[in-house]
């Protein structure tokens, strides 16, 4: 654990000089981190402002939703997002040859590698608006299911994130992690607006209802706890699926490059 | 065969170019993958929309003069036409810069923007290709909402100008970003920034007529209305047909505007640039 650790605060360092390589880059990532949240933001207020509700979802808790999942996306783009775009090019080069042969577990390595510090700066609005949105009146046992539902949604999205990018060993040239990017407007989404059998499978099949939707509902008092259970329930099935489906994705990995 | 299609046509000092695109439509015909993928992501949000008016729409039967039918079929032809005309030069010349990739390019009888355009469109060309059988498929899920365009020829003649104007619009403000590498190095945070602002401004987000009008002002200023939104307003038959003709007018003065900047851009750029990397 400590050899990961040490691991981890090496690639901090590294990171954190890259970045400021680049440091105009690196303001502009942090504004335009903004960006595409608060354009889903403008889009639902303005449906909603138009309609008065949209389902149950009313202009505060769209505010709620929309800032818990600039939270999870914030965190998630910090920690995996280059490194999501990077497992295809590992695999185009063949450069996971040499992954695969470091004294450390692949899986942690080609996650983990590379920070974008720049995404944090999602974390400062995000929290704003769910401030800004939460009902009153506060009680303990939702708000910490609320946290425990969120840090569930980023353990759910890294887990697609990740499948979708370590198919690339079968779809070497699809970039199949740019499909996260579509996917991430399916979860700034109140979950009421899907039809049904959509709303089956983002709760049962491809869990994204989970990262944002039900621990937004929880914070308002309107979501039964047994669901916020069951999200972080299904955030340790979608990680052990996320490393099963790794080892048996580098079976057909065949060193395509190099 | 590939070698028989470069060379067909156009001739002069354009083959090149030409050759450029039909490899590139090429090369994304055989990893059509990629293409499937990236059409894929740009038409999710369409769908996303759809379905959140959707829901919208369940409490009432108007908003400012679109009916739910009109915003399906809106969504799903934003989906395709801004799908098959965005191309994204910049992210192609921000790497070749950074990775010190344009200083061979710089030494050869070409224009480097210019080239880059033209294996732009040729990927476009495969990913348009690739959309049309999803967007069958789409329209076919909304069959109930679908408006079909009812234009006259004239109609469909400013509809085909605009969306040529529209692409080279497009494709002008892709290349003007990337020249902005020659100074930073490494910009995709402007692009970024840039996309998700014209992703409003375009008409992508909502129909320009139900933004705030504070920034409806914005949107009307600015060149990206006359990208995929003003092309789909003609094929929703929402542009009378003189309207149609000064809005392809309009999109020619930006077409000027925006070759003038590129050029002034890449000579001043070209000035600046360090030649990293490589």
């Amino acid at each position: 654990m400590r050899y990961y650790a040490d691991l981890m605060l090496g690639i901090l360092r590294n990171c954190v000089a890259r970045e400021m390589m680049f440091r105009a880059s690196f303001v502009m990532s942090l504004i335009s981190g903004y960006g595409w949240s608060l354009v889903m933001l403008l889009f639902l207020s303005t449906v909603v402002a138009r309609v008065q509700a949209l389902g149950s979802w009313e202009q505060r808790d769209i505010y709620v939703l929309v800032g818990t999942f600039m939270c999870v996306q914030g965190i998630t783009q910090c920690l995996f997002e280059t490194n999501m775009w990077r497992i295809g090019s590992y695999v185009r080069e063949g450069t996971l040859d040499f992954i695969l042969t470091k004294p450390v577990d692949s899986q942690f390595f080609v996650s983990a590698r590379y920070l974008r510090l720049s995404a944090l700066g999602l974390l400062l609005p995000g929290v704003g608006l769910v401030v800004t949105g939460a009902r009153g009146p506060f009680i303990w046992s939702d708000t910490l299911l609320y946290v425990g539902g969120t840090l569930a949604g980023i353990a759910i999205l890294y887990a697609v994130s990740f499948v979708l990018a370590a198919s690339t060993i079968w779809f070497v040239r699809a970039e199949m992690g740019g499909l996260v990017y579509g996917l991430f407007d399916v979860m700034r989404l109140p979950a009421d607006v899907y039809p049904k059998a959509l709303r089956i499978t983002f709760t049962y099949v491809v869990p994204l209802v989970f990262i944002a939707s039900v621990p937004a509902q929880t914070l308002q008092h309107r979501g039964s706890p047994l669901v916020a259970l069951a999200g972080m329930g299904l955030a340790v099935v979608a990680l052990v699926f996320a490393r099963a489906f790794w080892f048996f994705a580098l079976k057909s990995y065949s060193s395509t490059g190099s | 065969m590939s070698a028989d299609l470069a060379s067909a046509r156009p001739g002069l000092g354009l083959r090149k170019y030409w050759s450029a695109a039909i490899f590139s439509a090429q090369d994304a015909f055989a990893y059509r993958a990629t293409a499937i993928v990236w059409m894929l992501v740009d038409f999710i949000p369409s769908v996303v929309m759809i379905l959140v008016w959707q829901a919208a729409y369940r409490t009432q039967d108007q908003v400012e003069g679109y009916s739910l039918n009109d915003m399906v079929t809106y969504y799903l032809l934003t989906g395709i036409i801004a799908g098959a005309l965005t191309s994204h030069a910049e992210f192609t010349m921000n790497w070749e810069i950074r990775d010190g990739r344009l200083t061979p390019q710089l030494t050869r009888p070409i224009s480097y923007p210019l080239l880059v355009m033209c294996k732009e469109t040729g990927w476009l060309v495969a990913k348009a290709s690739v959309g049309l059988p999803i967007f069958a498929l789409l329209v076919f899920l909304f069959r109930g909402y679908v408006v079909v365009p009812h234009l006259t020829p004239l109609g469909w003649l400013g509809f085909v100008l605009a969306f040529v104007l529209a692409y080279l619009i497009l494709s002008l403000i892709g290349a003007c970003l990337g020249c902005l590498s020659l100074w930073t190095i490494e910009s995709s945070g402007v692009f970024e920034l840039w996309w998700s602002l014209g992703g409003v401004l375009s008409g992508g987000l909502l129909p320009l007529e139900l933004l705030p009008s504070a920034l409806r002002q914005v949107a009307f200023a600015m060149p990206h209305r006359w990208g995929s939104y003003f092309p789909v307003r003609v094929l929703l038959g929402k542009v009378p047909v003189s309207e149609i003709y000064e809005g392809v007018l309009t999109q020619l003065g930006w077409v000027v505007a925006l070759s003038l900047i590129l050029l002034i851009l890449w000579r001043l750029g070209t000035r600046k640039y360090e030649g990293w990397g490589g």
